[in-house]
């Protein structure tokens, strides 16, 4: 997975197996084109399947079984803020495979009224980014998302943000997902609910 | 003004989600009226430590003082009204407008005004304008609710016979917390759908749900697809004097939570159990390993059992914005307290698979109301009218068995004489003809058939 020099490891995880966010400028770039390339083929996969309601299969060619997927909302608090210590971060979604799972049978059950007439989604995936973090079969992918779900005849939300991903070679020999860490920008979710992948 | 409740017949008029009028008069009669909940204590533990809230379309600023009271203050600067903290929480000694700089302390007062000799020459009373200082704030185990009006009743009134079932897990248990910061999101809706379906909507959860409860499992999975129905004696539901409300059904405590995590919290019950039957016999430790839904009129909610505390912040007759927050107990061990705010979130919380199901009726319900022939109908909230009544054993007006709409009759009962009222003198806290009105009504319906 191209040549490398060892990164600093990454700071140590919160409580709860919440992964912490990376430091991309302590991390190397990736610079073969090759990785960089297999990197964007897997998300415009993951787009692909999550757009055309391809659950399952998304979680059987995007997924490693390891995966983290987590969704943090940011109280907004004042820049210089020192003494007031209560958290600043929530977890709209802090998921393993398991839970990812439910909310996929939960859709595959029929019985998901809201999704009838089928719900219609478009995720644009740009600014792709690939890191090298020290580790031979894993990278750093960082990009942004816009997902547009489009519902019954009015209903048009928007939903964009940044993900920070690490992805690994599986032993089969594809890349698959392992964690998934994005830090919602809009504070109050304008679009009702975040009842999406993003 | 016009009838917009009829109580008999426990019909509900379409216009409540609609009409800008009755909006307004919501905003006068209701939010700058009644208690309205602010934040929990343990957001705020230290002198300076405030958090922002909405009271309606208010904003305040909730601040713990010097001497560990807390005060609540209008979030607008006396000068020109812009806003003087942008923040949803901290610690603060002063609260610094950024339109021309004026400065307030914690206690609300007008501290400085730049330029004040130069330019107001003497001539501003910087005494009488420190921040619009909120009449009433008060906490209930922890709870801290806020009011407008120095006429109401004290919080512990209000809440009335309310207290009885809020007690059972704010006070038994060895007490509560909220754990934050909350989830925010705005929803399509007006803001007394979300709050009528926690008052009392146990009927919706088999159908609503099926897909979630399919999928999650869990202690209420059985009522799937209203696969099965709750028997007889299941639970009960209650309202209570200012339209409050809540639904219990017996021993599906911890409900939405996933299994792995819902015998934890039941392992964590069992051993308290005991204890609360010696202290508050065995009815209500059986209430505290039931899941009961709630509000606290007028835009308050709860699920005890799912964790989740709930307010519906009205933003327009149809833009409700909801904050969530995670209930629980104070003596659970963090891991546990964590486990159980993540879960709530991934059900109840803005990407929660059961609440975006109940946000698309929510939604729909209060868009149609657009509809100029479809507001002059009438909601039906008539389901076990004519079976309420009072009961020895339990404060309130009770209807006997899980699934009913006591409560809504309850909720909007109150509605309407609080929308009616001039003041609060008209509603006299001992005034018990409410109960009459609700054990009395459906007359004339058909009466009711035994159900083999």
């Amino acid at each position: 997975m191209g040549n490398h020099i060892a990164a600093p490891a990454l700071p140590a995880s919160t409580s709860r197996n919440v992964p912490a966010p990376f430091d991309f400028n302590k991390l190397e770039r990736c610079i073969d084109d090759s990785s960089c390339r297999e990197v964007e083929r897997l998300l415009y996969l993951e787009a692909r399947l999550l757009d055309t309601e391809q659950f399952s299969e998304w979680m059987e060619q995007v997924l490693d079984p390891a995966i983290r997927y987590v969704v943090i909302s940011r109280e907004l608090r004042y820049r210089k803020e020192r003494r007031y210590d209560a958290p600043t971060e929530m977890f709209l979604f802090n998921d393993d495979l398991t839970f990812l799972k439910a909310r996929v049978d939960q859709f595959n059950s029929g019985m998901q009224w809201r999704t009838d007439p089928p719900e219609r989604y478009r995720r644009l995936v740009t600014n792709v980014e690939v890191f090298l973090n020290g580790t031979d079969d894993e990278l750093v992918v960082r990009s942004n998302v816009l997902a547009q779900r489009s519902r019954r005849a009015y209903e048009v939300d928007q939903f964009i943000c940044c993900r920070e991903d690490l992805v690994r070679r599986c032993p089969a020999g594809s890349l698959r997902l392992v964690q998934r860490r994005i830090d919602f920008d809009e504070r109050s979710i304008a679009g009702r609910n975040l009842l999406l992948f993003l | 003004m016009k009838p917009l409740i009829d109580v008999q017949q426990g019909l509900q008029s379409a216009r409540i989600y609609h009409d800008r009028d009755v909006f307004e008069t919501e905003m006068e009669r209701i939010f700058a009226r009644c208690w309205l909940f602010l934040t929990h204590e343990s957001a705020i533990p230290n002198p300076g430590d405030f958090v922002t809230a909405r009271m309606g379309q208010d904003e305040v600023i909730v601040v713990r003082q010097k001497d560990r009271s807390i005060k609540a203050f209008l979030n607008a600067c006396r000068h020109r009204g812009a806003r003087v903290c942008p923040v949803e929480a901290g610690n603060a000694r002063s609260f610094v407008c950024n339109y021309h700089g004026w400065s307030y302390g914690a206690d609300g007062a007008l501290n400085s005004v730049p330029f004040e000799k130069e330019l107001y020459k003497g001539r501003l009373d910087k005494s009488t304008h420190g921040l619009r200082e909120v009449a009433g704030v008060s906490s209930y185990h922890g709870f801290v609710y806020g009011c407008f009006d120095p006429a109401a009743p004290s919080l512990t009134d209000y809440l009335g016979e309310s207290r009885w079932y809020l007690d059972i897990w704010m006070e038994a248990n060895g007490g509560v917390e909220l754990l934050g910061p909350p989830s925010r999101s705005m929803v399509h809706c007006n803001w007394k759908a979300p709050s009528e379906n926690f008052v009392g909507d146990a009927y919706h959860v088999g159908w609503t749900h099926a897909a979630a409860l399919k999928a999650g499992g869990g202690f209420l999975a059985p009522m799937s697809g209203n696969a099965g129905l709750p028997p007889e004696g299941a639970g009960v539901q209650v309202t209570t004097r200012y339209g409050h409300g809540l639904g219990v059904l017996y021993d599906t405590n911890p409900g939405s939570h996933d299994m792995p995590l819902a015998q934890d919290i039941v392992a964590w019950q069992a051993k308290k159990r005991p204890a609360i039957e010696k202290a508050y016999g065995a009815l209500r430790a059986r209430y505290y390993g039931s899941h009961i839904n709630g509000s606290v009129f007028p835009n308050n909610t709860y699920l005890w059992g799912s964790n989740l505390f709930k307010v519906w912040q009205p933003h327009g007759p149809d833009r409700t914005e909801c904050f969530t927050w995670a209930i629980v107990e104070k003596d659970m061990p963090q891991d546990l307290k964590q486990r159980i705010a993540d879960s709530m979130h991934r059900t109840f919380g803005v990407a929660g698979y059961w609440e975006a199901d109940d946000n698309d009726n929510m939604e729909s319900e209060s868009q149609l109301s657009r509809g100029y022939m479809t507001r002059q109908g009438f909601m039906n909230a008539q389901m076990g009218i004519g079976g309420d009544r009072e009961d020895p054993e339990l404060p309130g007006v009770v209807g006997e068995s899980a699934i009913g709409e006591t409560s809504y009759r309850g909720y909007f009962r109150f509605y309407q004489e609080t929308m009616n009222a001039a003041t609060w003198a008209d509603m006299d806290p001992a005034d018990s003809t409410w109960k009459q009105e609700l054990t009395q009504a459906g007359s004339g319906l058909p009466a009711a058939a035994t159900v083999a």
